[in-house]
């Protein structure tokens, strides 16, 4: 797993010209250099440490273009919107988005991309496997990877096919990047994308000890305990919500009663005022957004200080990529979970409406010619999946029946974090296998009882504030005019 | 506070010739383009209904109309809401209140309106971080076809960036002069650029004291002034015409192609042939093009005599029904009759 001096000089010097770094964060240089070696690497590094750079640099060394599947079509166009801000022109993105002409048009020109950003759905289209062909395709990066497995976040049934498609592709060289993958999910990527063997494994702890962790217990005090705890914690931070009208009614009591501007954020705003609280919260005239699990993937905030979670996550690997927004800048960082008993049926209810039980996986084989007209939803997906890789019913149910467990497994981890006794850290670190290595910031809730904040607490701003000075000097600020 | 507005501006809608169904109003609300929904929009001044920013759901709809029934502002025969005396004076105190909306709103300007909005916020931003020589920033609109067409825009205007970014900072300043104070901060509150980064809807409701749909009301009429404010603005002008192309002019893609082979010569026979439709489908597409962008060109689609036929039996009998001129004229198209009734409520007869 090594690159030649030159390739690692040539590297260096790259890191510091076009990204501005002059030195690669942990694990990131390794990455990096199986890629350069042209081994396929499989790189798991913890949340806001940095996992782009580990295909962006090696694309400017290795010629030709780098496709990058991605599971999000928002996460994609913001990676593709930061990538030409920051001076990239030469990047796109297939997606759904795209009318017709727009996708004819990029396909026709598909060589001129240096990067090209694809979801894994578009990966199904003959036509465009046929374009990748192609095109000089020297890297094929599988961004958040481990959607390929069953037993990671989500079942992507389209993720699972991608193992076919990267043979189709020739089976370029292949970089898979995850933040959270337990043992068994980091098998399956391999053996879903026939990377079993010749590659390099770069796992990283997924421990974030700068952040503090604290579980809080509610008694029907949860709206009070949260308010509290805003109060206390001052700094960037982000409160989870499952509901997104929980999340708009919180934004409003917090507005109102501490007077800290707030806002809502989820699938039901529009585009415009995404982006609009977005940039106000980069740029911290927003210091609190109420969201839920749509905000996050893709805003890049290294002074975000706490994550707050009105309800219990369905697992630890998504509790730990949301409160791995925190503390990007290693300056210290909470993350509180308001808990009451009962918390976890939600997440229940939630995981009930996902998979297909046994009565409708059985009326999928019978009618699976009808699964097209049915509503697109993922237990259609998982059905439909098992009925066109012909796996027997009997083994499709079995495996829905692991995948449940599997979903229970999560879950009562998270209810153990939260109910049990001693150190936090040690209960989330041991779903995936790990121990703690360092404790600072007084670790969690389970070691110490009252914790002291590990960061230097900012007051607020105050957004309406500023919003009083006149249009006409607005207009000034806007246009740089002088008076 | 919501829904009083809310009930106010529906009840505004109406004027005395206004006798419409629920769902009627719903599928004006909605922007359907089928002839009958335009025409019922035209014939009934529901102009401003058309494509409206009030978003309600069919059950929705119910309520607001069983509640404007019970203030006594609308009375319901055979199904037909109309306003009442009382309803009348309500809406009279309310234009007093919100003055802006005494105005009258174009279909065929409805689509471009609410797209003009965003271009112009976008082009805001673009010239804002021109001004501070920024390259580096993440754009208002992040699709393609919509950055690549602003792109175009501005090279068109053949301005070095600075000065470009200058002009366009007098036009807005010229237009907000025109607006009292409050309208123009409701404005420049909205738009992004070098380090400013815009209220939201919810911030500027909350700023300016108004409601969700005031805002969305409140800005599309403002766009619309805008509109008829360009003898003084070269670029504003320039980017509402390309706007209002981009959105065909108030057509449907479809509509709008049909009638670009109509325009260009083409009888409705060969345009179905060519675009590989029916000839009705062609025919609706006339009547969209002559209920939303008022095209006058349909006179040659209707056989003179029949056209002179019409005219005279209209002319006599205003509420001559199809039934009754088919009796009258032998093979009647609708398709004729509707755009000479058309005629015939535009007073153009």
């Amino acid at each position: 797993m090594s690159m030649t001096k030159d390739r690692s000089i040539q590297a260096k010097k790259l890191l510091n010209d076009r990204f501005g770094f002059n030195s690669y964060r942990a694990g990131q240089e390794e990455a990096i250099s199986s890629v350069l070696a042209e081994r396929h690497a499989l790189v798991m590094l913890p949340t806001g440490t940095g996992k782009t750079l580990c295909y962006q640099l090696p694309a400017y060394l290795l010629g030709g273009s780098t496709v990058i599947i991605s599971p999000l079509l928002s996460l994609m166009e913001d990676q593709v919107e930061k990538m030409k801000s920051s001076g990239e022109k030469s990047v796109v993105a297939l997606n759904s988005f795209l009318s017709f002409k727009e996708k004819q048009t990029i396909l026709r020109n598909l060589s001129a991309y240096k990067f090209i950003f694809v979801s894994p759905e578009m990966l199904q289209q003959q036509g465009m496997i046929d374009q990748l062909k192609q095109i000089n395709l020297s890297l094929l990066v599988v961004d958040e990877a481990h959607c390929i497995s069953q037993w990671g976040m989500d079942f992507r049934a389209d993720y699972l096919k991608l193992g076919k498609v990267r043979q189709e592709l020739n089976n370029p060289l292949t970089l898979a990047l995850t933040a959270t993958a337990v043992e068994q999910v980091r098998k399956d990527i391999l053996s879903v994308l026939n990377l079993s063997s010749e590659v390099d494994q770069i796992i990283y702890p997924v421990d974030r000890p700068s952040i503090q962790l604290r579980v809080a217990q509610s008694f029907g005090d949860k709206k009070d305990q949260l308010l509290k705890a805003v109060g206390e914690f001052k700094g960037p931070g982000i409160i989870y919500f499952s509901s997104k009208k929980l999340a708009d009614q919180l934004a409003e009591l917090i507005r109102s009663q501490m007077g800290i501007p707030c806002e809502s954020y989820h699938s039901d705003l529009d585009k415009e005022d995404k982006r609009r609280i977005q940039s106000q919260f980069l740029s911290d005239a927003l210091p609190v957004i109420c969201a839920t699990s749509a905000f996050g993937m893709g805003i890049d905030k290294p002074d975000i200080r706490f994550i707050i979670h009105y309800h219990l996550p369905g697992s630890p690997e998504m509790y730990l990529q949301e409160i791995g927004r925190c503390s990007r800048d290693r300056k210290g960082g909470v993350a509180l979970l308001l808990y009451e008993n009962g918390d976890e049926a939600i997440q229940m209810r939630l995981q009930e409406n996902t998979l297909p039980n046994r009565d409708e996986l059985i009326f999928a084989y019978r009618h699976a010619e009808t699964l097209d007209h049915l509503k697109d939803d993922t237990k259609i997906n998982i059905s439909r999946h098992f009925i066109e890789q012909n796996i027997p019913f009997e083994q499709a149910a079995e495996m829905v029946d692991r995948y449940q467990t599997h979903k229970s497994v999560q879950l009562r981890t998270m209810v153990d974090y939260a109910k049990q006794q001693g150190c936090k850290r040690e209960v989330l670190l041991d779903y995936f296998g790990e121990k703690p290595e360092v404790r600072r910031n007084g670790c969690c809730t389970g070691c110490i009882r009252t914790l002291s904040l590990p960061y230097e607490p900012l007051e607020w701003p105050n957004l309406l504030q500023k919003s009083e000075d006149l249009w006409q000097d607005k207009l000034k600020f806007l246009f740089n005019l002088q008076s | 506070m919501t829904e009083m507005f809310e009930l106010n501006y529906i009840n505004y809608l109406f004027s005395e010739k206004t006798s419409v169904t629920l769902r009627q109003m719903e599928l004006i609300a909605e922007g359907k383009r089928t002839p009958s929904t335009l025409f019922t929009a035209e014939k009934n001044q529901l102009q401003a209904l058309f494509l409206s920013s009030l978003s309600l759901s069919k059950s929705e709809w119910v309520d607001r109309m069983k509640k404007l029934s019970d203030l006594g502002w609308l009375t319901q025969e055979e199904g037909r809401y109309q306003i009442t005396p009382s309803g009348q004076q309500s809406k009279e105190a309310f234009i007093l209140n919100y003055p802006l909306l005494n105005c009258t709103l174009e279909m065929s300007d409805a689509l471009t309106r609410k797209a003009f909005w965003h271009w112009f916020i976008f082009v805001t931003q673009i010239l804002s971080e021109f001004s501070y020589g920024n390259k580096g920033y993440i754009p208002y609109i992040s699709d393609r076809l919509t950055q690549n067409r602003i792109k175009k825009w501005l090279a068109e205007q053949g301005f070095p960036q600075k000065p470009l970014a200058f002009m366009w900072a007098d036009e807005i300043k010229a237009f907000l002069e025109t607006l009292p104070d409050e309208l123009g901060t409701f404005i420049v509150n909205q738009m992004i650029g070098h380090n400013y980064e815009g209220m939201t809807k919810r911030q500027t409701a909350e700023k300016h004291g108004m409601t969700s749909l005031e805002v969305l009301l409140t800005t599309e009429i403002l766009m619309d002034r805008l509109s008829r404010f360009f003898e003084e603005s070269d670029l504003l002008k320039s980017l509402w015409d390309t706007v209002h192309k981009s959105c065909h002019y108030g057509l449907s893609d479809s509509a709008y192609r049909s009638m670009t082979f109509l325009m260009n010569g083409s009888s409705i026979h060969s345009t179905a042939a060519i675009r590989k439709l029916k000839e009705n489908t062609v025919k609706e597409h006339v009547l969209e093009a002559v209920l939303i962008s008022k095209y006058t060109g349909y006179k040659p689609l209707i056989p003179k005599e029949v056209y002179d036929q019409l005219r005279k039996l209209f002319l006599s009998e205003p509420s001559l029904s199809y039934a009754q001129a088919q009796q009258e004229i032998q093979q009647l198209e609708f398709f004729w009759y509707r755009l000479v009734e058309i005629e015939r409520i535009r007073g153009c007869l």
